[in-house]
């Protein structure tokens, strides 16, 4: 188990990149909260190294993809979102944004991690492929494909 | 800075979850230091009934509190003691049996077994076809288990992805003669696809599950993207 300080530390450094993939993956504040606990709780009971910055980041990333994906499971399974509160997390974008944030939250779950790795953290196609465990074709179809539905969508050079 | 960086600018963590979370934190390090201590207590005390009882102890340490199913196309379970050690192997088809009679996973920690399965050369053959390893965890602390398989070595290399699920899943499982891993994927599918059976799931590999699963997702993504106001199908 870690330290508290190092619990406290990751919390610290960690936060934002976790609050921001449980954003583009889920569509309510509850399950984003509840998510966003439950990484730095596993983060707590890690018994594990990390070799460098970077490969903790990873962690963090893939751990926080896993737990979305956990989350939406069990809400498909215990109980139906009401669609007025899908879009509630939305509501704390600029306006000025709102068109391609609601494009990119559109796209399949694959396609989005992709694109939100590549233009927002600014990983390479080859570093996604290792944190999500990928081969590095699928990745650039995941990266093309989000892509080419985001011009359809919005039109242009739109990211 | 792109669009869609400025567009992400105001999305942050809170203060508030922050602090919120750093004391969930210390409450769960101090539960689980309190209750390790008492575990550790009520673990001497109870070896030195089984010590006492003989047979008992034995028992006590052969009985499975937990299971990890390992499913690709060979689905192999490994039963863990209360010591998080393997005192059961179950292969549930002919790739399971194949790798369960190579390897020699009895009383190892499991994260060393899971990384033995994982790096076993038959069982890499399997997962170079399939889709990622998919590991499903039934546990009273399945978290801690969960966040121990992430930790294992090869766990990133497999296209690893780990679901919890509960023990009337595990009885409905072996009921049926799959791994929990598999009637798990079964019963997600078949919440979006109804006339899917557990017979038709013996025939499918767990890549094709996957695959399938992944489809309905993805079909239930954009028609919920496209704004038709329509539920996703399956519901219950």
């Amino acid at each position: 188990m870690r330290t508290e300080e190092q619990a406290n530390q990751a919390v610290e450094e960690y936060a934002d990149l976790v609050r921001r993939l449980c954003f583009m993956r889920l569509k309510n504040r509850e399950d984003s909260e509840d998510v966003f606990q439950t990484v730095f709780l596993k983060y707590l009971l890690y018994d594990g190294t990390f070799e460098s910055a970077e490969h903790e980041k990873a962690w963090f990333i893939r751990i926080t993809i896993n737990s979305c994906k956990d989350s939406l499971r069990s809400v498909f399974r215990r109980r139906t979102l009401p669609l007025e509160v899908l879009s509630e997390e939305a509501a704390a974008v600029p306006e000025e944004h709102g068109a391609l944030l609601e494009a990119v939250l559109s796209l399949p779950d694959h396609y989005k991690d992709a694109i939100y790795l590549f233009y927002y953290e600014g990983y390479s196609a080859v570093e996604i492929a290792e944190i999500l465990g990928r081969k590095e074709n699928t990745v650039y179809t995941w990266l093309s494909r989000g892509r080419a539905l985001l011009r359809r969508r919005l039109g242009g050079d739109c990211l | 800075m792109n669009q869609l960086q400025e567009a992400l600018r105001g999305v942050a963590a809170t203060q508030e979850l922050k602090e919120w979370t750093r004391r969930r934190l210390v409450r769960e390090r101090t539960r689980r230091r309190s209750a390790g201590r008492k575990g550790l207590a009520a673990a001497v005390c109870a070896c030195l009934l089984c010590l006492l009882l003989g047979a008992g102890g034995y028992r006590f340490y052969m009985s499975p509190v937990s299971y990890i199913s390992i499913d690709v196309n060979p689905s192999l379970e490994l039963g863990l003691n209360a010591f998080d050690r393997v005192v059961q192997t179950v292969a549930y088809n002919d790739g399971g049996d194949e790798i369960a009679a190579r390897l020699s996973l009895q009383n190892m920690p499991y994260q060393q077994a899971v990384d033995e399965v994982l790096s076993d050369q038959v069982f890499q053959s399997y997962a170079a076809q399939g889709n990622g390893v998919v590991f499903t965890v039934v546990s009273g602390d399945g978290a801690r288990l969960q966040a121990g398989l992430e930790g294992c070595s090869g766990y990133y290399a497999s296209g690893g992805h780990s679901y919890l699920a509960d023990a009337r899943c595990l009885d409905e499982a072996h009921t049926n003669g799959l791994s929990v891993g598999k009637y798990r994927a079964y019963l997600e599918l078949s919440e979006y696809d109804p006339s899917v059976t557990v017979d038709d799931c013996h025939h499918m590999s767990m890549g094709e599950l996957q695959q399938r699963l992944e489809q309905c997702h993805e079909g239930a993504q954009s028609t919920q993207g496209h704004g038709h106001g329509e539920h996703r199908h399956g519901h219950s």
